[in-house]
């Protein structure tokens, strides 16, 4: 879950990317962020993460005040979180398989008898199943992304956070890429996907959270990209 | 630019080496001099025989005194004549034998000289003191200055070297900066990114200190061949452990300086 109580970010320089924001996103919802670009999307994800920190107010995500963690306690923190990005940031010299095994590397599992079933299982879920050997330049773009879900998937965090997940693909496959999202949320697994695709929110009728000039100008549940 | 830096460490470890290697056959040199440094007490020829050699007996219990020597008013003329050579007859000139009998006193440091001549000075039999005051004065002088300059060098040169692995990390670190990113957001540890930096500045300094260490190797005896021919007057003779003590100490710092580099480079980089 996650929870933002009066939160402004003002970058240096005096940009004001997001204005005493209060949103809150349960367990288990599947909620899309919109809005235009240099609206506060971005700011918002980096604030969940921890890639910056709030100017003022509060954000909890998995109940932990993120912006009073502790430095040494950031990594343990974004082990909760998995988080795919427009641009896949897959490892072009690594496997699927390596790249997908990554983030439980990171954390210190090295054994491969431990890694390699998990990596199995979330290639089946993302439905690559047999490139496992191939490196991401010999893949399409949504196989990519799809990659880049099953990495973000392996150490089965609480919360995915998508930034424009689909941005880079063509509809169809951006259609399949937001199926797959919807998929894993029906495990369980709370998401929040930020996105330009109007087609998808208007056809998904999930919750939407619109920002505009750093405001949340609109949260509706089973909204439109527009306002009705 | 790895290997540039491997080349440039070697190169730092190596002038560093050559250093090393002057500073030490400077030391060597130097302390063959200082122990060349003589005090010489002239003993009165009224001075009893009994209290000479007390004195001569607590002088060589001092610390600070390699050696005594009783020269007696026989030997002294003896080696007047001995000096003097074709002209020794002149001596025939003299009634009796005028040179005092001496207490040569062989220094381990001249350091201690002016003590030393000082402690003799107040002594009833000796009848003066005599030491190359200038000599030592400006023998620990030189001594000094070398020792500070060699160490401001050597230090110099470790800090370049230093810089030099902090840039080559830095440089690796932009390459892999895609990875970097994907390990933090996925949850490493700032240790977890550094490990590898820090190893491969580590090996990289290994290396400069393997090529160094070779060079030395191979070089050092013909040089030192090379030098003491050179330089005759002056005992070259070097501590055998002192060349595997060098390889040992260029390898450690090649590597400390190489992990050293990276540390602060990784520390910069992921702190920004």
């Amino acid at each position: 879950m996650i929870v933002l109580q009066g939160v402004s970010k003002i970058y240096p320089g005096g940009i004001k990317a997001l204005d005493n924001v209060d949103i809150s996103i349960p367990e288990r919802e599947f909620a899309f962020l919109v809005g235009p670009s240099g609206a506060g999307k971005s700011t918002f994800i980096k604030l969940l993460i921890r890639d910056e920190i709030a100017t003022s107010g509060r954000v909890f995500v998995n109940h932990q005040d993120v912006g009073r963690l502790k430095k040494k306690q950031i990594p343990y923190f974004r082990r909760k979180i998995g988080v795919v990005f427009q641009d896949f940031k897959l490892l072009p010299y690594k496997t699927v398989r390596e790249n997908v095994a990554f983030p439980l590397q990171v954390h210190g599992i090295l054994d491969w008898k431990i890694i390699q079933p998990r990596v199995d299982a979330v290639l089946d879920l993302v439905g690559l199943p047999d490139c496992q050997d191939r490196f991401p330049d010999q893949l399409s773009g949504g196989e990519q992304q799809r990659v880049a879900v099953a990495r973000a998937l392996i150490h089965t965090p609480l919360i995915l956070i998508a930034d424009e997940p689909t941005g880079n693909l063509d509809p169809n496959t951006a259609w399949e890429i937001v199926q797959l999202l919807i998929k894993i949320n029906s495990y369980g697994t709370t998401i929040l996907m930020a996105t330009h695709n109007r087609e998808i929110v208007d056809m998904l009728r999930r919750r939407v959270i619109h920002i505009d000039h750093g405001r949340i100008v609109r949260d509706e549940q089973e909204g439109a990209y527009h306002a009705a | 630019m790895a290997a540039f830096s491997v080349t440039t460490t070697g190169v730092m470890l190596l002038m560093l080496g050559a250093f090393l290697v002057v500073i030490a056959s400077l030391n060597v040199t130097l302390r063959a001099l200082e122990t060349k440094i003589d005090v010489v007490a002239y003993i009165k020829d009224s001075a009893d025989p009994a209290q000479v050699d007390n004195l001569r007996d607590s002088l060589s219990q001092n610390a600070d005194v390699a050696s005594v020597r009783y020269v007696s008013k026989a030997e002294a003329l003896a080696r007047m004549r001995q000096t003097l050579g074709d002209k020794a007859q002149l001596l025939a000139q003299v009634q009796g034998n005028p040179l005092p009998a001496s207490l040569e006193v062989q220094l381990k440091f001249a350091t201690s000289a002016p003590a030393i001549a000082e402690q003799l000075q107040r002594q009833a039999s000796i009848e003066e003191v005599d030491y190359k005051r200038d000599v030592v004065e400006r023998l620990l002088a030189i001594t000094g200055f070398l020792r500070l300059a060699g160490s401001l060098i050597v230090a110099g040169l470790a800090a370049i070297a230093l810089f030099i692995m902090m840039n080559t990390t830095r440089i690796a670190m932009y390459a892999r900066r895609p990875e970097i990113e994907i390990m933090k957001l996925v949850g490493a540890t700032d240790w977890f990114v550094r490990w590898p930096f820090i190893f491969e500045g580590m090996f990289l300094g290994l290396l400069g200190g393997v090529v160094t260490v070779a060079v030395i190797a191979l070089g050092y005896q013909p040089m030192l061949e090379r030098v003491s021919a050179l330089l005759t007057f002056l005992p070259l003779a070097f501590d055998p452990t002192f060349l595997p003590r060098l390889l040992a100490l260029l390898l450690g710092a090649g590597a400390l300086i190489g992990a050293a580099g990276s540390y602060i480079s990784v520390r910069k980089f992921l702190d920004a």
